[in-house]
């Protein structure tokens, strides 16, 4: 039952991907020019480490191999999330309350969180995949370590939860739209807060320290899963993103179905 | 040139903005959250790497990062241009001539209000900054550093409006502008020098950066504010930046008159 479940999400899911494709590639220039922007936004910010090494020898105890395999790691996060979730739940949801289409998504045979959360999928993000593999390949190849199996099985079990932890975060901060109706600041606003996770929480000290670790945990996206796949995670710091992250995705649930018992149509 | 109307058109525009103060405070607490990680991250690099880095030191460096996150997060903002691409592709561009003011001149109170509303509102947020760095960030050494700086600032924001006028009145052409508009964001978040001082980065990028005019949007007027360029430097580069605004202004001109001879609308 379970099994048919998930096929059939994922057989919408996929749906939902081709529909996106045909309305993106309808402006093929646009299309084209955006592919480029988001490549050039990905090489940059390695230049802009870059840069930074070439002042400082290391960054926050941070090599700049190691800096490279975190920016890796973060872009892989920010692209799984744009692709798929992010733009869904910060603008094109508070959209469909304000003009009153939330109410025929409650009516369509599916749950109308994965609707909200999936219905767009963002090929602009899925084409300019190449330079993150290529920063990828050029990682690996600069790192001396041999990869045991566990070890990429861990890394991508953490992965995973880094994603989930910004899809949890997000559920609840999206939740608030069906009391503000314009929420789509908060997407930006949550933007800039994780670009705070491009650095390794070592670099904050004192009480920010604490806050990036275990109040904002912005650490979970990019800087522990780096630290699972170098050995250099402690147990304690991945059972604390485990149990935060399963709590806060449990809590982000339940939010949104009180928040969606709240809902009042808003067409006419 | 009657002036009431501009200011009647400026308060009008105010008025609709209060509308979204939510979204607009969310967004621009979100730059000052990331200026304020951002100088965490240069305190622990001063911390660890000495006085001195690329002849910063730290005072100036924060100093830097919050001028330049402060101008950026007035510049920087997002959906730039979506107003005159949607007047253009939508019709309601017809309206606009009918109105006792250039269209042009329309779109560039709208831009002005709309940071200077993004300023008052993130005074709560800068305020928190300067209190925490109150001992560290400084003001310039004299009064005319600190004018030629106002001056620099207002270039600055003359030269982006023009940058995103012209890539939004391309929607005389093309169906989609956002493309273009996301291209130039993307370089301008590191080629203004929002950041970090483009002196930092490598002689190539530091090239290609000084051969732009988007370091007119940070990196210049914060250099004249922490007294890194002399009074001749500075009074050359405000004639190079002058000029580029002529440029603009040139080709903003043509474009506007071989567009507006190709636009058509429909409907009542």
């Amino acid at each position: 039952m379970l099994a048919k479940t998930l096929l059939k999400y994922f057989h919408l899911f996929v749906l939902f991907g081709k529909i996106s494709m045909m309305n993106q590639i309808a402006s093929r220039l646009t299309f084209v020019v955006a592919v480029i922007g988001k490549i050039i936004r990905s090489a940059l910010l390695v230049v802009f480490f870059q840069a930074l090494f070439l002042h400082v020898s290391s960054f926050a105890g941070w090599s700049f191999p190691e800096v490279l395999l975190l920016i890796a790691v973060y872009l892989t996060v920010e692209w799984a999330v744009i692709v798929t979730f992010h733009r869904n739940l910060a603008y094109w949801f508070p959209k469909t309350l304000l003009d009153g289409s939330f109410d025929f998504i409650l009516t369509k045979p599916l749950s109308p969180l994965f609707y909200s959360s999936f219905r767009i999928v963002d090929w602009f993000d899925i084409v300019s995949v190449p330079p993150i593999v290529l920063l990828w390949v050029y990682v690996l190849s600069r790192f001396p370590w041999s990869l045991q199996v566990q070890d990429i099985v861990l890394f991508v079990v953490f992965l995973l939860l880094a994603i989930l932890f910004y899809f949890a975060l997000l559920l609840m901060i999206a939740s608030t739209a069906f009391w503000t109706i314009h929420a789509t600041g908060v997407g930006r606003f949550l933007e800039n807060i994780f670009r705070a996770a491009r650095y390794p929480t070592s670099s904050f000290r004192g009480v920010f320290r604490i806050v990036f670790l275990f109040v904002i945990p912005l650490g979970f996206v990019a800087t522990l899963p780096v630290e699972v796949l170098l050995a250099r995670s402690s147990w304690y710091s991945m059972s604390y993103m485990i149990v935060f992250v399963a709590f806060l995705l449990f809590l982000a649930i339940r939010f949104w179905r009180f928040a969606l018992k709240h809902y009042s149509s808003a067409s006419s | 040139m009657r002036v009431s109307k501009y200011v009647t058109l400026f308060q009008l525009t105010w008025q609709e903005y209060l509308a979204y103060r939510m979204n607009f405070a969310l967004e621009v607490f979100g730059s000052i959250f990331l200026i304020l990680v951002t100088t965490l991250v240069w305190k622990t690099l001063f911390s660890t790497q000495g006085s001195l880095i690329a002849g910063y030191s730290e005072h100036e460096m924060i100093t830097y990062v919050v001028g330049a996150g402060m101008i950026s997060s007035l510049l920087l903002l997002t959906a730039q241009g979506d107003d005159i691409n949607d007047d253009i592709q939508q019709g309601r561009l017809s309206v606009l001539l009918l109105k006792p003011f250039h269209a042009t001149v329309y779109w560039l109170i709208r831009d002005m209000c709309r940071k200077s509303l993004t300023f008052i509102i993130g005074i709560v947020g800068y305020s928190v900054v300067f209190l925490l760095y109150h001992d560290i960030l400084f003001f310039p050494t004299s009064l005319w550093q600190f004018v030629l700086f106002l001056v620099f600032l207002f270039v600055a924001s003359l030269l982006h409006y023009g940058f995103f006028y012209i890539l939004s009145i391309l929607s005389f052409w093309i169906d989609q502008t956002w493309g273009f508009r996301f291209v130039m964001r993307v370089v301008m978040e590191i080629a203004a020098g929002a950041l970090i001082p483009l002196n930092l980065f490598a002689p190539l990028w530091q090239k290609i950066f000084s051969a732009l005019p988007f370091q007119f949007f940070a990196y210049v007027p914060m250099q004249v504010y922490i007294g890194k360029v002399s009074y001749s430097q500075a009074f050359l580069l405000l004639g190079e930046g002058i000029l580029w605004l002529g440029g603009i202004a040139m080709i903003g001109y043509i474009l506007w008159r071989k567009g507006i001879r190709l636009y058509t609308a429909q409907g009542n």
